[in-house]
């Protein structure tokens, strides 16, 4: 898809076709995205669009565990950890980002779950349940055990700050269904390290940013997006106001000629938000959920967050992420089972959200993703905690197209580095945008003399996890 | 270091090895027949000279090639297949090719065993080509060609032209049978030039005097007027800052040091606009300004100017440094070269570029050129002046250190004074417990008068002696036990207690005097014989004020010695420690613990006779050459030999330690000697250390002085005040850009730094300066490379600019890519005209503002705003400019309008930038903060470029989150209240008089029949109780939030 820069005043569709020129000499796509660049009519660039082939998926939710959850003692059980505990054999010998020392095991149990007899650890003991939808890839790895380069590559595909989120890639791609919000949403709890730039636009439109909600106190229908709240108009008052600036609008317009497409689009953009104020604060308002539905999920910030990601992608929203928490509180240098703690607050909303999700027949439409930027070191730092791990790590991917019940790719002995189907997060990005039907390596954005992609120049679609 | 330990690392028959023997035929015939035509089948077409794009960088059409590898490393390693890239793709496990599956065991056997006979491989070697780019035919592309000054077309409408600029468009607009729409009215000509010259509207005033002016020469003298504002450099200023991808910060969290003065370079930036400096130098000035010569003396513009690179991108190097660094460079590359020449040589870092003359080694030329260079804050004052600050510093930290001193000593000092009272502290915790079990929480002020105790150190003795510390403490375990049952306070418990804290009182007493040697542990008088693994002997905390601590220890029939640093309780960071001079003393004489080597040691390697760095051993700048060098947290453990009563030694906090910048000021450890492995936590150190409850934290020291000790902290703190208020203020920096070590770069293959090829000289590009450019040799070759990009026979960096010009005044530019003069750059509209522009601007010595003029008073751009069918058919997007474009203001110039309409904007100029999330800052909106981390929420609302990456063109979108700021922001509404005020206020007359100044204040005219009606009916309504809102401010929101405002014809 080519992207052209914008210019004033023209709708290039029409007056191609009063020109005479066929749609064919372009490309329908072609044109269709041009008209979105120039944000001619606001349901233009947010439409949604054509995807490349027949989706699997049309929603994402994104549950990031920000910090980095250790693989090997959540979802990739490594029994020669107890055997050579405390040792560190040939093998167990990578580098990370500090010092570590002998092999750690697991202060966590093991055991099997579903249909499927997957292990998982007693930290997630929920999730287990409803493993035989869920696919775990234990081959994940990343390119630099620090959290910074690495969250931007999970969210940008590239280690420094100048590039697109998936987020912002997927809306420029295929647009989002519901105008009424913004379309790619980040809930966190405060902020996570690196903060905007992991869902910036970058060099895409700014249209196609990600919306930060910080839900640290609550969800609070009316703060989570600014402005949202007329606090110093009656409702009534507000109509009668917009209707003298529409009318107003309408006399400029006609002074003018009565024709621009520019004009019109801000007079009906100006409608939109009108209406954006109740509905973005209709979907927010979790209150508005029955009392068995909120005790399925619990209480919590990740609770609250998992709820309004359900609500969200029930509206039509294209992609939501939600961050464990403010900073980076998956990084258990100093003792590993300090995970229990994190694990306890997410375990039974991510089970709540598969069930819930399922029920309502979204599941099949909507992926998940769980997740840290990288995963932990099977040796020992500081005595009971565990380094960042670049060299392997695990993921895992529900709904949406995805296998369930099934393990892909694996560790070594001890689960420091992928050996075995390796999955590298470009790989991971190739797989998510083919199961939201766009091709990686032809969703581009000509910027700056090259075309542009998430992937870079890199990227396998893994098919084997897909369903 | 000599050549026998490396080759007695090799394996032996590395040594002396013969060559490998030329292949045998049956060799060959085994490449020819099993491997040659796999490699054709299956691998060519991706990995030969023949491929469309070589992948990975890998080739394997020659041996060599192959032998070399791509990317990842060697494809073929002969006689080693374990190193081997080639099978471990053959076999999936990492790589899998092809990748359309995998190939039968057969040849992957075959495969192994070719490797292993050594991958004999006949093939004629093929010169690795570094280019295959053809600079003859590329030059000729339109924007390589030198700038030819044409003469204007000819044309048939002759009436129309005004200007030279007008024939070039006309003759386009005849050519195509485009005719042009009428002129702008003189009302919309007055609007536009103003957003365009100063992004701000005309005033009432302004407007009319135009109007009123019939003289020929009124549009000039308005365009004139506008050059002249002091405005116009805030408005085309900023455009320039787009493309310096300006900002004040970095993208990430960690270790980002904020670019406090970076205002400095918005202001240069600012002020070159409107004193018109020549564009020549305001490029030589942003690249290369610290090799020049400052305009004046006392001046510092020419370090501010390089703001353009001393604010660039910093990327986090904690991993990985080589990668971020080269990413640092090519932030530079790319600035520079999209930013001055409109060319994309980034495209060029990995391999040569697709579509334009750039090779790869061009970009390392330029990358090697910024790697010869650093960043650097550079101060804007004399030698002088910097030395005084300097001196000023100084003087302050010493004062502050000698306070530093004071309180260390007196710490300590306080809590030993007070230990004669931990009975009576322990028996009002005691009672304070008691009473607080009862609902009593008064009592802690009586008993704490009653005994002269302070309430703050009662406080942490009842914490210290709380129950739920039970087990915590050895030395209490007694008091705990026996106390548990005293929960009343009568004759017999008072007594209990009175005896129970006596004892532990007692107990301090006398490890503090076993710490000063003062006690002869078989005396009967002095209590017990030592109680074993408690210590022999404890220092005081040792720190940067008291570096040192005479150790002297009894160790009498002990048979082994421990000696312990602990980290003086505040982590371990800067901690190095001393043994100095140890020994043990008896009656035979002396024996050194240096000759004595420890049995074992826990912690960090100790080291012999220097301190834990290995450098000589330096205290308090007093350096040893005896003694153990060691990092707290240590243990060093020792067998005695029979017939030594003494311990003796010096414990020394190290230099390498406290000089060290961040905690070499907070290094504190303790030393320990004890005879046995310690069982506990030392007594002296919990109740006289840092967090004791004899311990006095800094900020309380204070009020436990008195009399001469008292003064004399006020005459120390008074002196550190005087010191500061002396000392000169920081002189101002700006963040710029200088001279590093001089060196070529080596092209990295495929962009990997860990993989170099060839040099790279640091020079100009070769499609702009001919091959046989000569090399940089002056520094970094920066000053070259300013001048040769100012040169006016590069035919790029005035058409780039006159460009970006044109571009801000029409809404596009002739070549619709202002940063992309390349192939995939659009190609001009017009380009004779183009050149026709540039090649006047450097006539005219380079001057922007003659440009605009230029510009300005052509009929092209006074056309109107209208359309017209007939054009549009033939040329809908205008680009041929039949017509004006109708354009929406930007944030800034939108912002700034909306405060000054209401009557609020604040014009002051320059300083340092303002925050726009305060819904009170009034400033105009190019002194907002730009942050690279986290984009001002308006900025970016409203197509504000993200400043991680320069920036030609803004794009445009409107969609509805914008417009709840228009409905509902707080400043919107603080907007609308003003504008509202300020009707009543200048407007005394009716309602229709006040909707009248409205209109003219916002848009420069006269409401209509209808227009007026509207307002009037609206303004007739009564507010709703609820409504916060006046109707007279809900109408001045509609005025302000309207299109007409954003819109400009």
């Amino acid at each position: 898809m080519k992207f052209i820069q914008p210019h004033p005043q023209l709708n290039r569709r029409e007056s191609l076709q009063r020109m005479g020129i066929g749609l064919g000499t372009l490309g329908l796509a072609g044109i269709l995205a041009q008209d979105a660049a120039q944000g001619a009519s606001p349901q233009g660039v947010l439409d949604p669009k054509p995807a490349h082939f027949a989706p699997r998926a049309k929603h994402i939710i994104h549950l990031f565990m920000n910090g980095g959850p250790s693989q090997v003692d959540t979802f990739d059980p490594k029994p020669a950890l107890e055997k050579y505990n405390g040792e560190r054999p040939p093998g167990a010998e990578l580098k990370t980002e500090r010092r570590t020392g002998g092999l750690l095991m697991s202060p966590f149990k093991f055991r099997r779950y579903g249909e499927s007899g997957l292990e998982v650890s007693d930290l997630f003991p929920k999730v287990g349940e409803c493993i035989d939808d869920i696919c775990v890839i234990r081959s994940m790895h990343t390119n630099i055990p620090n959290h910074e380069p690495s969250l931007l590559m999970m969210n940008s595909g590239e280690t420094q700050p100048t590039r697109p989120a998936m987020g912002s890639w997927l809306l420029y791609g295929l647009g989002t269904e519901n105008q009424n919000l913004p379309g790619f949403v980040v809930l966190c709890p405060g902020k996570p390290v690196v903060g905007p730039q992991l869902w910036s636009n970058s060099f895409l439109p700014g249209v196609f940013q990600g919306t930060h909600i910080n839900h640290a106190k609550d969800v609070d229908p009316k703060k989570v997006i600014e402005h949202i709240n007329n606090t110093h108009l009656t409702k009534s008052a507000q109509r009668q106001q917009l209707d003298l600036l529409t009318k107003m609008n309408q006399i400029h317009l006609e002074q003018r000629g009565g024709q621009d497409h520019r004009l019109d689009a801000r007079i009906e953009s100006l409608e939109m938000a009108f209406r954006m104020q109740a509905e973005a604060q209709d979907v927010f308002d979790l209150g508005k959920e029955t009392k068995e539905i909120r005790e399925a999920y619990g209480t919590g910030q990740f609770a609250n967050g998992c709820l309004a990601a359900r609500r969200l992608v029930e509206s039509g929203v294209r992609m939501v992420q939600v961050y464990y928490g403010n900073g980076q509180p998956w990084d258990d240098h100093g003792n590993i089972k300090s995970h229990a703690d994190k694990a306890k607050n997410v375990d039974q909303p991510i089970a709540a959200l598969i069930k819930d999700l399922k029920q309502r027949d979204l599941l099949k439409d909507t992926l998940i993703i769980w997740g840290g930027e990288f995963g932990r070191t099977p040796v020992a730092e500081n005595g009971n905690g565990r380094d960042h791990n670049h060299h392997g790590f695990s993921m895992w991917l529900a709904g949406g197209g995805i296998k369930g019940g099934m393990a892909y790719g694996s560790t070594d002995e001890f689960g420091f580095a992928a050996v075995e189907n390796k999955v590298h997060v470009h790989d991971l990005h190739a797989t998510i945008l083919h199961l939201m039907g766009l091709d990686h390596e032809k969703l581009t954005y000509r910027y700056s003399g090259r075309d542009f992609r998430l992937t870079d120049v890199h990227g396998r679609v893994v098919q084997e996890v897909i369903a | 270091m000599s050549l026998v330990p490396v080759l007695a690392l090799c394996p032996s028959w590395a040594i002396g090895d013969e060559p490998k023997p030329p292949a045998t035929a049956e060799e060959i015939e085994f490449f020819e027949t099993r491997i040659r035509p796999v490699l054709v089948e299956h691998c060519d077409q991706c990995h030969s000279g023949t491929a469309k794009n070589i992948q990975g960088g890998l080739r394997l059409d020659s041996k060599a090639a192959a032998q070399t590898g791509g990317d990842s490393g060697p494809a073929v390693v002969p006689g080693n297949v374990g190193e081997s890239l080639l099978i471990d793709a053959l076999k999936y496990d990492g790589f899998e090719m092809p990748p359309k599956g995998k190939l039968p065991e057969s040849v992957i056997e075959d495969f192994t065993r070719w490797i292993e006979m050594g991958a004999p491989d006949p093939r004629v070697e093929t010169e690795v080509v570094e280019t295959t780019i053809d600079f003859d035919e590329a030059v000729r592309f339109w924007s390589f060609q030198p700038i030819a000054a044409t003469d204007p077309p000819v044309v048939e409408n002759k009436d129309w032209p005004t200007s030279q600029i007008d024939l070039f468009t006309l003759a386009k607009m005849e050519q195509l049978g485009l005719s042009p729409v009428d002129q702008a009215s003189k009302h919309a000509l007055i609007r536009r030039a103003t957003f365009d010259l100063i992004g701000l509207p005309p005033t009432p005033e302004e407007v009319a005097h135009f109007l009123n002016d019939d003289s020929t020469s009124a549009f000039e003298t308005v365009v004139n007027r506008l050059l002249e504002s002091e405005h116009y450099g805030e408005r085309w200023g900023r455009y320039w800052l787009d493309v310096a991808r300006y900002s004040e910060d970095q993208a990430h969290t960690f270790a980002v040091r904020a670019n406090t003065n970076g205002y400095r370079y918005r202001d240069w930036v600012i002020q070159s606009f409107n004193n018109d400096l020549p564009y020549n130098d305001f490029v030589r000035l942003q690249i290369a300004g610290d090799l020049m010569e400052p305009s004046s003396e006392g001046n510092y513009d020419h370090l501010i100017a390089l703001g353009f690179f001393g604010l660039g991108a910093q990327y986090y190097k904690n991993s990985d440094k080589a990668k971020a660094m080269a990413d640092e460079l090519d932030d530079r590359v790319d600035t520079l070269t999209r930013g001055f020449l409109g060319l994309t040589v980034s495209c060029a870092r990995c391999h040569d570029h697709k579509f334009d003359p750039i090779p790869t080694q061009d970009y390392y030329s330029l990358a090697g050129i910024f790697s010869s260079s650093r960043l650097h804050n550079a101060p804007l004052c004399t030698q002088e002046e910097i030395s005084r600050y300097n001196e000023g510093q100084n003087v302050i930290k010493q004062a502050e250190n000698e306070v530093k001193q004071f309180y260390a000593d007196a710490k300590v000092a306080v809590a030993e004074t007070r230990v004669h009272q931990i009975a009576d502290y322990m028996e009002a915790a005691w009672r304070i417990r008691i009473a607080e079990t009862a609902g009593n929480k008064e009592v802690k002020k009586e008993l704490a008068e009653a005994k002269s105790l302070s309430e703050f150190l009662l406080s942490r003795w009842v914490n210290f002696l709380d129950p739920k510390q039970q087990g915590k403490v050895a030395a209490l375990k007694e008091w705990h036990e026996r106390t548990a049952k005293a929960v009343e306070v009568n004759e017999e418990s008072i007594a209990l207690v009175q005896l129970l804290a006596q004892q532990f009182q007692d107990r301090v007493n006398r490890e503090i005097r076993i710490r000063d040697g003062l006690i002869d542990p078989s005396s009967s008088d002095d209590g017990p014989l030592h109680t074993p693994g408690s210590p022999r002997f404890a220092t005081p905390i040792v720190t940067k004020a008291r570096p040192t601590a005479t150790i002297r220890a009894d160790i009498r029939g002990a048979k082994e010695l421990y000696l312990i640093v602990s980290d003086g309780g505040n982590g371990q960071s800067c901690d190095h420690a001393d043994w100095i001079s140890p020994k043990l003393i008896g009656d035979q004489g002396e024996l050194k613990l240096t000759e004595l080597r420890w049995r074992k040691h826990e912690g960090v390697e100790p080291k012999l006779n220097t301190n834990y760095t290995g450098k000589t051993i330096r205290v308090g700048g007093k350096e040893y050459s005896e003694g153990i060098g060691v990092h707290a947290s240590s243990t060093l453990i020792f067998d005695l030999p029979e017939g030594y009563d003494y311990f003796e030694a010096v414990g020394g906090l190290d230099n390498s330690g406290t000089d060290q910048n961040g905690c070499g000021d907070q290094a504190s450890v303790q030393f320990y000697v004890y005879t046995e492995k310690p069982v506990n936590e030392p007594i002296l150190n919990l109740v006289l250390g840092k967090d004791g409850p004899l311990a006095v934290p800094d900020n309380e020291l204070e009020a436990f002085l008195e009399g001469p000790e008292k003064e004399r902290l006020i005459t120390l703190k008074d002196t550190v005040e005087r010191a500061k208020k002396a000392a000169p203020p920081m002189y101002a920096i700006a963040h710029s850009y200088t001279e590093g070590k001089p060196a070529d770069m080596k092209v990295f293959i495929r962009g990997n730094p860990a993989r170099q090829r060839e040099v790279a000289p640091r020079r100009f590009l070769r499609v702009l300066a001919g091959e046989e450019r000569s090399p940089y040799t002056s520094g970094s070759g920066r000053l070259e490379l300013a001048n040769a990009i100012a040169h006016p026979d590069n035919p790029l960096t005035a058409r780039v600019m006159v460009n970006r010009i044109w571009q801000h005044h029409f809404g596009r530019g002739i070549v619709g890519t202002p940063s992309n003069f390349g192939k995939l750059g659009d190609a001009p509209t017009h380009p004779a005209l183009l050149d026709f522009l540039a090649s006047k601007f450097m006539e005219q010595g380079w001057s922007i503002k003659k440009l605009h003029r230029d510009i300005m008073l052509s009929s092209t751009y006074r056309l109107a705003a209208e359309s017209d069918s007939q054009n549009t058919e033939l040329d809908a997007d205008n680009r041929y400019l039949w017509r004006a474009n109708r354009r929406r203001l930007d944030i800034e110039a939108w912002r700034d309008t909306l405060l000054d309409v209401s009557g609020q904007l604040d014009r002051t100029m320059g300083g340092v930038s303002t925050q726009l999330n305060d819904s009170n800052n009034l400033r105009r909106t190019v002194y907002a903060k730009i942050s690279r981390h986290e984009l001002d929420s308006l900025l970016r609302l409203f197509d504000f470029p993200d400043p991680n990456i320069t920036s030609a063109t803004r794009t445009e979108t409107t969609v509805p989150q914008q417009q709840l700021f228009v409905l509902n922001s707080a400043f919107m509404i603080n907007q609308s209240k003003a504008f509202a005020k300020r009707l009543h206020e200048e407007a005394t007359g009716d309602d229709s008089s006040k909707i009248g100044r409205a209109f003219e204040l916002a848009y420069g005219r006269s409401p209509t029949d209808a227009e007026l009606a509207l307002g009037l009916e609206y303004l007739s309504v009564e507010k709703a109780p609820d409504d916060k809102l006046t109707r007279w401010e809900s109408y001045a929101q509609v005025i302000l939030g309207s299109n007409e405002l954003i819109y400009i014809d």
